[in-house]
């Protein structure tokens, strides 16, 4: 019965019908977003949704471990701790107090390509997180004595990394990955690094990256757009703005020239094995088919990796896949449990056969269809949570200089094809551009 | 035709500002399975969460994580579709879809757009009502569960946390995870997982919430047609722990020469989610030990000492009581130690203070909407609503309880609840007992 319910979802006409109006839904979204720049030069984007009084305040700065040079790494992540601390009327620990006591959830977090801070509260206390975000970005100030203590947290931050299993792998893998590009650091930076931070160097550079021209403030939620034009020109529009130019390493690293590999012996249970091929930056208008080549590999049961390696030869016991692409060019990576070590040597050798077919073969319609149709619903399911809104919107707007990136990617992978997916596996995913790490037990440690 | 014994007409939740106001309902079907929805039309999208009332608790003796491998096989194999069969249909429509299994409460979830909706709860009834527990899927799943139960002894945290209940909960089930560890595992035939699910998936043992672009009229006629077969049967009440308060520190110390951090997890017998006290001991928690960088010791430990990126403390929320545990990772161990020993003795004597319990109130109060903003959000909220009794009108009454609770309470409570220096104390790292030098303690070997 479910045979022919599943030909029937595939093929019959009110799906058709259906599909136009999930992506007619979707691209709704476009008439609830507003923009404008004040003359400073930050860029507002508000998305209305009165669905819950809730507001969602978000303000990203375009710095982050891309940034940032050897000796230095990590220092976005440090100064991100240290804006929680004082300004010029805001002493340590009252954002926090603040905040709580109306309720709100709040946080910050560094990443590559940008540093975030966020509050999603109750809409009539929505202001309140306006304001305390133009202190932070124009009035941090770093008193010598307040550094030491935050600075030995994020040493204890980056002893929790060590400490987690897999942690050593993806940061030399990464490393191992990129010769040359920012890529290779790690956003928490690099233990000597860590170690060798000064209040100077945290002063410095919230100097340099912090000011309204090098942010993007995304405010969603329950408060009306002419609301937010006010209130947004009241605390950030006498702050000035300096331009910040950021340096454009999209074409720094030098071609994969064979295979690089990695073998970690660790104190762990369970070996892993990840396999990554380069993949193109955003600026290449075919990038987007890696996301669906990364699932039809390892998205699920139905992939193809998981089918080969965890049901039909059972060597494995999960796998995954992803296109590992924010901006600039990436790594299309596939993450594999064996279920032992001595096996290791099959799993590649069924990872890169199905690589093989992957470029010999065009994929079928279904498994094509399968992954458009998990996008478009996944599209749909994000507009549940306008915090998920409001991420997708600042962080196209930081990477791909477009707030609507995130929309036109979606449109991208509808309109993927079966040759576009067998010539993007041909260009990408052959020979030994290939970089491999695997971690593997340590007998000697357990 | 009257099917359906109403047992609430319609809640009209305009609780946080009258745009919000959405509609709830609670029914049940003659067998007694209850049935939630949320009605929430804003976007075509319909969340589904299928629980069952017995959780871990109720795995067999000696083979800790029945109820979870039972749960994960739904997924896995009906008498009309093979697990290839659910995944391709689930998948190629989009959905989203997982298992679960806590102490209390195996789930099934499922998201979906409203246009599949008729086709996922064809799906999730057979699932439900008619898992064939075939033979190579189980051996399948049996060898991921025993993967994932040994991946967790990668974790610090979790090996921390594994032996902190261990030595607390003794032989109860709440000694091992609900997922149990290697050894039960081994142990669970497929027998053991058809004798759980005969036993604790009857409907009056169970209850399936619905959020989103539904009608509760069509939800209720289209789960009729599917479950009103269902038979009910004989529902059983979990053992509780037997726990013990220690007169004085116990302590067991794990040395892992490869870690340049340790690891601490110490508590003692907690409360569980019916007793009265459980608003008044979040709210002193929360003083104590909820977010890290402003309550007591998160202040002592890492905002005045930068001594650890996380400390907290908290009470196990579950139906049978477990654990108050405090959990700190610190480079150094003995001085987070003494803080958080100090700040615990400090709210047992002497308690919070007026202004301490009113930001917590404004906290929680403010924050409590914010977590059921979301379809998902309000999926959650409803489970625990039902799991635990809390009544269809909590939404409105727990913020009225969070502010009617007064300053006398929260001290109360932490003289109550709050057991300084007869803790259960797990430590793993590159430490010594000489230089943790933590006095009048009992070392467990």
């Amino acid at each position: 019965m479910y045979a022919i319910m599943l030909s029937l979802i595939i093929f019959t006409a009110p799906l058709e019908v259906a599909r136009s109006a999930d992506l007619i839904e979707i691209a709704a979204l476009e008439s609830r977003i507003n923009e404008f720049t004040l003359k400073n030069g930050l860029h507002i984007i508000h998305y209305f949704d009165s669905s819950a009084p809730v507001v969602s305040v978000n303000v990203y700065y375009r710095v982050g471990s891309y940034d940032e040079q050897t000796g230095n790494t990590g220092i976005s992540h440090m100064l991100e701790h240290m804006s929680f601390k004082h300004t010029d009327i805001y002493k340590p620990g009252d954002f926090d107090r603040i905040l709580d006591s109306v309720g709100a959830n709040n946080n910050g977090f560094t990443s590559t390509y940008y540093t975030g801070y966020y509050e999603e509260l109750a809409k009539e206390h929505w202001e309140l997180a306006l304001k305390l975000e133009a202190a932070r970005m124009h009035k941090c100030i770093f008193p010598d004595s307040e550094f030491e203590s935050e600075h030995q947290v994020v040493a204890e931050e980056r002893r929790l990394w060590d400490n987690r299993p897999n942690s050593t792998l993806w940061e030399q893998f990464e490393a191992m990955a990129y010769l040359v590009h920012p890529h290779r650091n790690p956003t928490i930076g690099w233990p000597d690094d860590v170690k060798n931070y000064t209040v100077e160097k945290v002063r410095n550079w919230y100097k340099k990256y912090y000011n309204p021209s090098n942010a993007v403030i995304v405010i969603a939620g329950d408060v009306p757009f002419e609301e937010v034009k006010a209130k947004v020109e009241k605390y950030y529009g006498r702050i000035k703005g300096i331009p910040v130019k950021r340096t454009d390493f999209y074409d720094i690293e030098p071609a994969l020239a064979g295979e690089r590999r990695l073998i970690i012996r660790k104190r762990v249970n369970v070996p892993t094995l990840v396999i990554g091929f380069p993949t193109p930056g955003i600026r290449d208008s075919f990038h987007s088919v890696g996301d669906v080549v990364a699932a039809i590999l390892g998205g699920g049961r139905n992939s193809r990796l998981y089918r080969t390696l965890v049901i039909d030869s059972g060597i494995a016991t999960s796998v995954s896949a992803w296109n590992e692409v924010e901006c600039d060019p990436g790594i299309l990576e596939i993450l594999v449990t064996p279920k032992n070590e001595s096996l290791i040597p099959r799993v590649e050798n069924i990872i890169l056969a199905e690589l093989k077919r992957m470029t010999t073969e065009p994929v079928n319609t279904q498994e094509l269809q399968r992954v458009k149709n998990q996008t478009l619903a996944a599209a749909l399911f994000d507009r549940d949570d306008i915090s998920d809104i409001a991420w997708f919107l600042a962080t196209s707007q930081i990477t791909a200089g477009n707030w609507r990136y995130f929309l036109q990617k979606i449109e991208k992978i509808e309109e993927t094809t079966a040759d576009q997916v067998l010539f993007f596996c041909n260009q990408y995913l052959t020979g030994e551009r290939r970089i491999v790490g695997i971690l593997l037990p340590d007998k000697e440690a357990q | 035709m009257k099917i359906y014994t109403r047992q609430l007409l319609v809640v009209l939740l305009g609780l946080i500002g009258n745009l919000f106001a959405t509609m709830f309902f609670r029914d049940s079907l003659p067998n007694g399975l209850i049935i939630l929805t949320y009605q929430d039309h804003r976007l075509p999208i319909v969340d589904i969460s299928f629980v069952c009332r017995s959780g871990a608790v109720f795995d067999p003796e000696g083979k800790a994580g029945t109820a979870s491998l039972c749960t994960d096989m739904l997924l896995r194999g009906t008498k009309k579709l093979s697990a290839d069969s659910i995944a391709q249909i689930l998948d190629f429509i989009g959905a989203r879809y997982g298992t679960g299994t806590d102490f209390d409460r195996c789930f099934l979830n499922l998201r979906l757009l409203k246009k599949d909706l008729s086709l996922g709860l064809d799906i999730l009834s057979e699932m439900v009502l008619e898992p064939a527990f075939p033979e190579d899927e189980f051996t399948r799943a049996q060898e991921q569960t025993l993967t994932s139960a040994q991946r967790a002894y990668d974790y610090p945290s979790a090996l921390v946390a594994m032996e902190f209940d261990r030595l607390l909960f003794g032989k109860h089930r709440y000694s091992l995870p609900p997922r149990g560890d290697t050894a039960t595992i081994r142990k669970i035939t497929r027998d053991d997982l058809k004798n759980f699910h005969k036993t604790h998936f009857v409907p009056n043992n169970c209850f399936i919430v619905f959020v989103g672009a539904v009608d509760h009229e069509e939800i209720k006629n289209e789960v009729h047609r599917r479950f009103a077969n269902w038979q009910p049967g004989p529902v059983s009440s979990p053992q509780s722990p037997e726990t013990i308060l220690p007169e004085k520190i116990r302590v067991k110390l794990i040395t892992r020469k490869d870690m340049n951090q340790t690891y601490i997890q110490f508590g003692h017998p907690g409360i569980s989610v019916f007793n009265n006290d459980l608003i008044a001991t979040r709210l002193m928690s929360y003083i104590l030990g909820g977010p890290p960088l402003s309550s007591r010791m998160g202040l002592a430990v890492r905002e005045h000492g930068g001594l650890a990126y996380d400390v907290r403390c908290w009470f196990d929320r579950r139906l049978l009581p477990g654990a108050f545990r405090a959990t700190v990772q610190t480079a150094k161990p003995k001085e987070a130690i003494e803080k958080m020993f100090t700040e615990i003795r400090r709210m047992h004597e002497t308690g919070a203070t007026k202004s301490e319990l009113l930001k917590a109130q404004n906290y929680f109060t403010g924050s409590f909407p914010l977590s059921y903003s979301s379809n998902q959000g309000k999926l959650d909220r409803l489970s625990e609503i039902e799991l635990y009794h809390y009544g269809i009108d909590w939404l409105e009454r727990f913020p009225d309880l969070m502010r009617a609770t007064t300053l006398q309470q929260v001290n109360e409570t932490a003289k109550q609840h709050l057991h300084p220096d007869r803790y259960i104390m797990v430590i793993m790292g590159n430490v010594t007992k000489d230089e943790l030098n933590l006095p009048d303690v009992e070392w467990v070997e």
